[in-house]
């Protein structure tokens, strides 16, 4: 919609579509979070994954400190 | 289903719980053990030092110093919770708890190499390795502020070792409970302090309380290690469910749920290294892994309480008050820094710039692991020593 059809439209019709909007704009907000959060549970599901990467901690320094070797060479 | 699927299924199930229950009963062994070496701890520090830890540990009386062995001993083992039980063990023994605190106060430096070392495993994705490095070190900065707020209040003050000395006087002093007449716990260790005891003395007659503090140091170190990696395996589910309902909440949620996690697995450097990957993916911002690391710190206090409750005699109630300064002196940090907006913001804003700068050039994050957990410390040892 260009402004010259928003200047056209009655008062009532545009607080209508204000409204409309509104609700959109919350539904689709909903959605962003609720997708934000199924991502966060599902990551938590691999929580032994995790616990995994905590036992490596020295193999992965290790490899850092080649990665800084490297990068000063 | 078949019938034989079906006994297959039944006959895993028991194995598993058979396993599970003698998981839990290493689990009670090794907390048995963890009460009696902080005992063995106690007794041989008393009988090394002939009532004069005092004296011997006179060079500690400077609280820097003290904060520095706290931040050494913990960086170098990686555990806070065998540290702080250590110094439960030493206080026991004659340690002043005035000493003891800054070292309490180290050892919450200390612990926080682990979580920064797991972060380096990302390095090799530069944005995921920014992140990850962000979530590790806003641990570090907020421990160095809690420590730069409370020490010297500490040192001028002592509000800390007050309150926590008025809380153990009544938990286990003043003449209504009587320590002597309650306390089931030091005939229950009796037998493992004396085999230990006997040990030493066959090994050598005039270095025998020496051996009984090592025997000690090496027990409390293998329990917790062990204790650690049984729990990570059976608590992994429950902690699973404490983070599902943190989701989506506010920070008071995160911050009793990273408490309880860490309870849960005994060790405050599996919950805030837990939180690194969970930060390095993006999925979890910076902002929401905070309290969770915060509440760690408070979660891990329940180690040095665990220790205290080993110690009887006139000397429990400096056990104890240790152990609560450790419970008070975490939960007033959380409190006073995450409760004020302008001071909750500058661990963060710390932490972001030095992932930035860690992520330019990789040897700035080494360089600031060396110096902070070993280089600074020894740099502040050698100043120390000349004034």
């Amino acid at each position: 919609m260009t402004d010259d059809e928003y200047e056209t439209l009655s008062t009532k019709k545009l607080k209508k579509l204000i409204k409309r909007t509104e609700e959109t704009l919350d539904e689709l907000k909903g959605e962003m979070k609720k997708r934000k959060l199924d991502v966060q549970h599902s990551e938590i599901d691999h929580l032994e994954d995790h616990m995994d990467e905590v036992e490596h901690r020295f193999s992965n320094f290790m490899v850092f400190l080649k990665d800084v070797l490297k990068e000063k060479k | 289903m078949t019938e034989t699927s079906q006994v297959n299924i039944d006959t895993v199930s028991s194995q598993n719980n058979i396993k599970t229950f003698f998981q839990w009963v290493a689990i009670a062994t090794l907390v048995y053990l963890l009460i009696s070496s902080v005992g063995m701890i106690g007794a041989g520090f008393k009988g090394a030092t002939k009532g004069q830890a005092s004296e011997l540990f006179q060079f500690a009386t400077n609280p820097f110093m003290g904060l520095i062995i706290g931040i050494l001993a913990t960086a170098m083992i990686q555990s806070s919770s065998t540290v702080t039980s250590i110094i439960v063990g030493l206080v026991a023994g004659g340690l002043p708890v005035e000493t003891a605190v800054p070292m309490i106060m180290g050892a919450n430096i200390g612990t926080t190499i682990t979580n920064t070392i797991v972060s380096l495993g990302h390095v090799r994705r530069k944005k995921e390795f920014r992140r990850a490095f962000a979530s590790a070190t806003v641990h570090d900065f907020f421990n160095v502020m809690a420590v730069a707020i409370f020490l010297p209040i500490e040192i001028l003050f002592h509000p800390l070792a007050k309150i926590g000395g008025f809380f153990a006087e009544i938990f286990v002093g003043g003449d209504n409970m009587s320590v002597k007449g309650l306390n089931f716990i030091k005939p229950a260790t009796k037998p493992v302090i004396d085999l230990f005891t006997e040990l030493s003395k066959i090994i050598s007659e005039n270095a025998m309380y020496i051996l009984l503090i090592v025997f000690g140091i090496l027990t409390i170190f293998l329990a917790i290690t062990v204790i650690g990696k049984l729990l990570k395996k059976l608590m992994v589910g429950r902690a699973k469910v404490i983070m599902h309902n943190a989701i989506g909440k506010g920070p008071l949620t995160g911050i009793f749920s990273g408490a309880i996690v860490t309870v849960l697995v005994q060790s405050s450097s599996t919950t805030t290294s837990l939180m690194v990957p969970l930060a390095g993916s993006g999925v979890f911002r910076l902002k929401q892994i905070y309290p969770f690391t915060l509440g760690a710190n408070i979660g891990t206090t329940i180690t040095a309480l665990l220790a205290a409750t080993a110690i009887s005699g006139e000397t429990a109630v400096f056990a104890l008050q240790i152990a609560l300064v450790h419970l008070i002196y975490n939960t007033a940090a959380v409190s006073f820094i995450y409760g004020i907006k302008n001071l909750r913001k500058v661990p963060i804003r710390g932490a972001l710039w030095l992932a930035k700068l860690a992520t330019e050039r990789k040897s700035i994050a080494l360089l600031y692991i060396v110096g902070v957990f070993f280089g600074l410390p020894a740099i502040l040892i050698f100043i120390t020593n000349q004034f």
